[in-house]
């Protein structure tokens, strides 16, 4: 018997069912990528610079047909498209067309630059809201839409940074822990593998640790010029080859079934094993729509040519830096 | 300049020390480098607040909880420029923000005296949980300051709890229209607590329903009125 419970949101008004799935010719891209579903990840440093498109392609007669069941008329609802950034509380309507009055747009777009505090937050990201709703207050009553501001249809999506990206911290490595880790004092970087198997992991650190000679690390963290960046894309290489190995050792088990865990992420399940963040990953760089099991074939056959292909397209070197300061302590 | 920031695991350090009234000192790190930023910023933003601090803790005319709500209403416009004058590469990192509130650690102190509570330690930004943000003792003041910006009764209105606990906390604050007319009701009306709760929740019901975020302040504030009667 399943357990899970799901809270479902019960709407005091009678008829306007008929508007469900009217928004569902809106289609929300963001870096040219369409978000497909509800809820989508970016990597962080993608925030700076990030465009959004609307196409907005909404059948009014269909949006009218439903009005009608609750004697609304074309000049009773708005098409609001509303952009929130959530570490700071910003909002800002992107766009409000009256279906009566106004034009609407079939495409448009914003970058980053243009509200900067909403779609530029790396930090609690962002939630785009697409709406039919009431223009203006009606006449109060029992079960009636009345309240302007009272949605028919809305279709909210979330925007989230994947925080993990480069999928390590480094860990700097001293003298005496070469010494416990039986390598030579000159070792500069070793990877550990940790206790638990990457097919259960929810973080990171208890799949793999990445051991950095202390002093190469202290150099990094002070130096800004070319020869810390091109250390620091060592590291993720090294790191990123890792778990896409250890990745690959998982899928190519004989017990594993590629079928079924490809339906799981066909079904956007909640899951956060480092496994399904890194294939999901894989997936958006990879390119491969929603065909999953091609993604989990390329790492199973491929993994070291997918984990390049992921490094190119991430921006590793600023991913880095930022885990190199998370360890100066 | 460097973006300076302080680690969860330094930041933790030092307010151990704090609840001991012992010293830690905590090593910085730098997270990059940004050369739109004004290397004084921070620097004039401790001041700033320090000397504020100063001058209101030591006021002995007045109760300590004027003098708290005196330090934040002079300390949100401060808090408010320097946040407009903030690159993106700072605006977002919750390191930066941890750095900035072990600078002003004694005014954090002053308003709020160390306790064992994991609610003490927010005020310092000691989360990287990103809907903890908004408990950090600086992030609170920059975004009362903004929901409230334009609004004399909200920017006035200083009762912490209102505004953590029925702005802030809740998706009501997204809404500066709503969050306003709700702050000015509570203003001229002089709502007592117990009320303002009842409304916060009535209000949060008909969230689910109202893009409140479309509405008029005119149109907000009828619906705020609608709920007292």
């Amino acid at each position: 018997m399943s357990t899970r419970s799901e809270q479902r949101l019960i709407r005091p008004y009678l008829g306007i069912d008929a508007f469900e799935g009217l928004l569902r010719g809106i289609l929300v891209s963001v870096n040219a990528r369409q978000i497909r579903g509800d809820k989508d990840y970016i990597e962080e440093s993608q925030f700076q610079d990030l465009t959004i498109t609307f196409e907005v392609g909404l059948s009014l007669p269909e949006v009218l047909l439903a009005a009608r069941e609750i004697d609304l008329v074309d000049e009773d609802i708005n098409l609001a498209i509303i952009a929130y950034g959530n570490t700071y509380k910003r909002t800002e309507i992107l766009r409000n067309w009256n279906l009566k009055h106004d034009e609407i747009e079939t495409s448009f777009s914003f970058h980053t630059q243009d509200i900067e505090d909403i779609l530029g937050d790396s930090f609690g990201g962002f939630n785009i809201v697409c709406a039919l709703v009431l223009a203006n207050n009606r006449e109060e009553a029992p079960l009636i839409v009345y309240q302007s501001g009272t949605w028919l249809e809305k279709r909210e999506i979330q925007v989230r940074a994947e925080k993990n990206i480069a999928f390590f911290s480094p860990t700097p490595m001293d003298s005496a822990k070469k010494k416990e880790l039986e390598l030579n004092n000159r070792t500069m970087l070793f990877v550990q593998e940790g206790q638990e198997s990457i097919q259960y992991a929810t973080s990171v650190e208890d799949v793999l640790t990445v051991w950095v000679d202390e002093e190469i690390l202290l150099s990094l963290q002070s130096n800004y010029g070319p020869a810390a960046d091109i250390t620091a894309m060592l590291l993720a290489r090294t790191a990123i080859g890792s778990v896409v190995e250890l990745i690959g050792r998982v899928l190519n088990q004989h017990d594993f079934n590629l079928s079924i865990y490809a339906d799981s992420l066909q079904s956007n399940e909640p899951d956060e094993r480092v496994l399904t963040k890194f294939v999901r990953k894989a997936q958006k760089v990879l390119g491969n729509g929603e065909d999953w099991l091609s993604t989990l074939e390329e790492i199973k056959s491929q993994p070291q040519l997918v984990a390049s292909k992921i490094e190119a397209s991430a921006d590793l070197k600023g991913e880095i830096k930022r885990a190199l300061a998370k360890e100066e302590a | 300049m460097k973006i300076p920031t302080l680690l969860q695991s330094e930041l933790a350090l030092v307010l151990e020390a704090l609840r001991k009234s012992a010293i830690y000192d905590p090593k910085i790190s730098y997270l990059g480098f940004d050369d739109s930023v004004d290397s004084d910023l921070v620097e004039n933003l401790v001041s700033e607040l320090t000397i504020l601090f100063s001058k209101e803790s030591k006021k002995s005319t007045k109760s300590k909880d004027k003098r708290y709500s005196a330090f934040e209403l002079a300390a949100t416009p401060i808090v408010l420029d320097f946040f407009c004058r903030l690159p993106h590469s700072c605006k977002f990192n919750p390191g930066f923000f941890g750095y900035l509130s072990y600078r002003i650690r004694d005014v954090i102190v002053w308003r709020f005296p160390p306790n064992d509570s994991e609610g003490w330690s927010k005020n310092f930004v000691a989360s990287a949980s990103s809907s903890e943000f908004v408990d950090g003792f600086i992030p609170r003041l920059i975004i009362r300051g903004l929901i409230a910006k334009g609004s004399t009764e909200a920017e006035g209105l200083i009762q912490q709890d209102f505004w953590r606990s029925h702005v802030l906390r809740v998706k009501t604050g997204f809404s500066q229209e709503m969050s306003q007319a709700f702050a000015e009701e509570v203003v001229e009306s002089s709502i007592a607590v117990e009320e303002q709760r009842s409304i916060a929740k009535r209000i949060r019901s008909i969230r689910s329903n109202v893009i409140f975020e479309l509405l008029t302040k005119v149109d907000a504030r009828k619906i705020v009125r609608d709920l007292r009667k």
